[in-house]
């Protein structure tokens, strides 16, 4: 980089790389605004729907299979990931920690959310199953098909409890991949009973609703790593953006010293030409 | 003065985990679905709990589709927990019908199990939908 020339096409080439950088940076922040609109919607009726289990807990059975303490002999995993790049740490984080699972305990199926996490994990372990590409226009729906494949394996005996590794999110700085134990659940509080009718039935209301509550904390979870996700690529763009705006200054600086020199040159001709010049005359 | 009317009537809320489509509305009827038909209510009626079907709830002459969730009345109070809902504009009567069709073929045609029952669910879910769209 000797001339000036190729200074300006650099500093444009870093500037075009910041209107980049910073279009990804608004549209996380979007993104982040709208998932964390959704976790506000999510709250109040998840709180109704355990407010009626807690309310029926006196006749969901002790022994039913979803609360039964297993031995965990053949748990499966369900790992969260994401299907886009450019956030950070994000997926190494959650790669990571699904291999320290994946070495610590025997026996472990594993099953895959987002495109990066199969990347990721595809070369070192057997996936059983992965599903990609929902985060773009994540609904309910996703948590619900997750949920129908967790159950059905769990009871025709393929996995006998599910871990769920996902990122936890506290706030834009803060959010750490977790491993929660999934299934078997913990037993619902039991408030006062209330006289209800039931439609169509009791048993058909407490099944349903018991399968509508791990689908809930699929959702949340399903949530709460998208938001995490999207911090982290904002945090991430803000970075690369600053950093951008760093060699802009940095390349201005240099730019302006070579400049300097040509001028301080071309003067130094100059006054040496008029000296010589003057000589001359006399 | 107007007090006995005010007893007619009772609260709706409409939500879903995703967003609440009606917030404490005064209405003095409402009709949903359940897995075995729809059922009406109306205020005073015995605290219920139930299963929430595929189909439309309506209520003072707004229609929501609804799949799926829970209601459960109690103190005049209708809380509907719908796993997902939606308002008419939101859904395309060329979309549902393509839908429907599709569905119908499969179940003519197909003969693994797995799907002909997924093709039940789409079209009979189509089909209650489409009901919007009648008058």
């Amino acid at each position: 980089m000797r001339n000036l020339q190729e200074f300006r096409r650099r500093i444009r080439a870093v500037k075009d790389l910041i209107q980049v950088t910073k279009a990804m940076k608004t549209v996380s922040a979007a993104r982040l605004r709208r998932t964390q609109n959704k976790v506000v919607n999510y709250k109040p009726y998840a709180e109704r729907i355990k407010i009626m289990l807690s309310e029926l807990a006196y006749a969901i059975p002790h022994a039913h299979r979803l609360f039964q303490p297993t031995e965990e002999k053949k748990p499966l995993l369900l790992v969260i990931s994401s299907d886009k790049g450019l956030c950070g740490p994000f997926n190494y984080n959650v790669v990571r920690k699904a291999l320290d699972f994946l070495r610590s305990r025997e026996g472990v199926r594993l099953a895959v959310i987002g495109r990066k996490g199969r990347e990721g994990l595809k070369r070192v372990y057997k996936i059983e199953k992965s599903i990609t590409n929902i985060f773009q226009k994540l609904n309910f729906s996703h948590a619900k098909e997750i949920t129908d494949y967790l159950l059905s394996g769990y009871y025709s005996g393929d996995w006998d409890s599910v871990f769920v590794l996902y990122t936890q999110f506290f706030s834009v700085g803060r959010y750490y991949p977790t491993v929660e134990r999934f299934i078997p659940i913990p037993p619902f509080k039991e408030g006062a009973p209330q006289e209800f009718i039931f439609e169509p039935g009791l048993e058909e209301v407490v099944d349903g609703l018991m399968q509508h509550y791990i689908e809930l904390e699929i959702w949340r979870i399903l949530l709460e790593s998208s938001t995490a996700e999207h911090a982290a690529r904002m945090i991430a763009m803000d970075q690369a953006t600053r950093n951008a705006q760093d060699m802009v200054r940095s390349l201005t600086l240099q730019m302006n010293k070579l400049r300097q020199e040509k001028i301080t040159k071309e003067l130094l001709d100059i006054v040496t030409a008029i000296e010589a010049m003057k000589k001359s005359q006399i | 003065m107007g007090r006995g009317q005010e007893e007619r009537k009772m609260k709706l809320s409409v939500i879903t985990p995703e967003r609440k489509l009606v917030v404490d509305r005064e209405v003095e009827e409402v009709r949903l679905p359940t897995p075995a038909g729809y059922i009406g209510l109306l205020p005073h009626h015995f605290p219920v709990m139930g299963i929430l079907g595929v189909g439309i709830l309506s209520f003072g002459g707004e229609k929501i589709a609804v799949e799926g969730g829970f209601f459960r009345f109690e103190k005049e109070t209708l809380e509907v927990l719908a796993k997902m809902a939606w308002k008419p504009e939101e859904l395309s009567r060329k979309q549902l019908k393509e839908e429907k069709e599709k569905a119908l073929q499969i179940l003519r045609t197909s003969s693994d199990p797995q799907e002909v029952e997924r093709a039940a669910y789409r079209f009979s879910r189509a089909s209650a939908f489409l009901t919007l769209f009648q008058d």
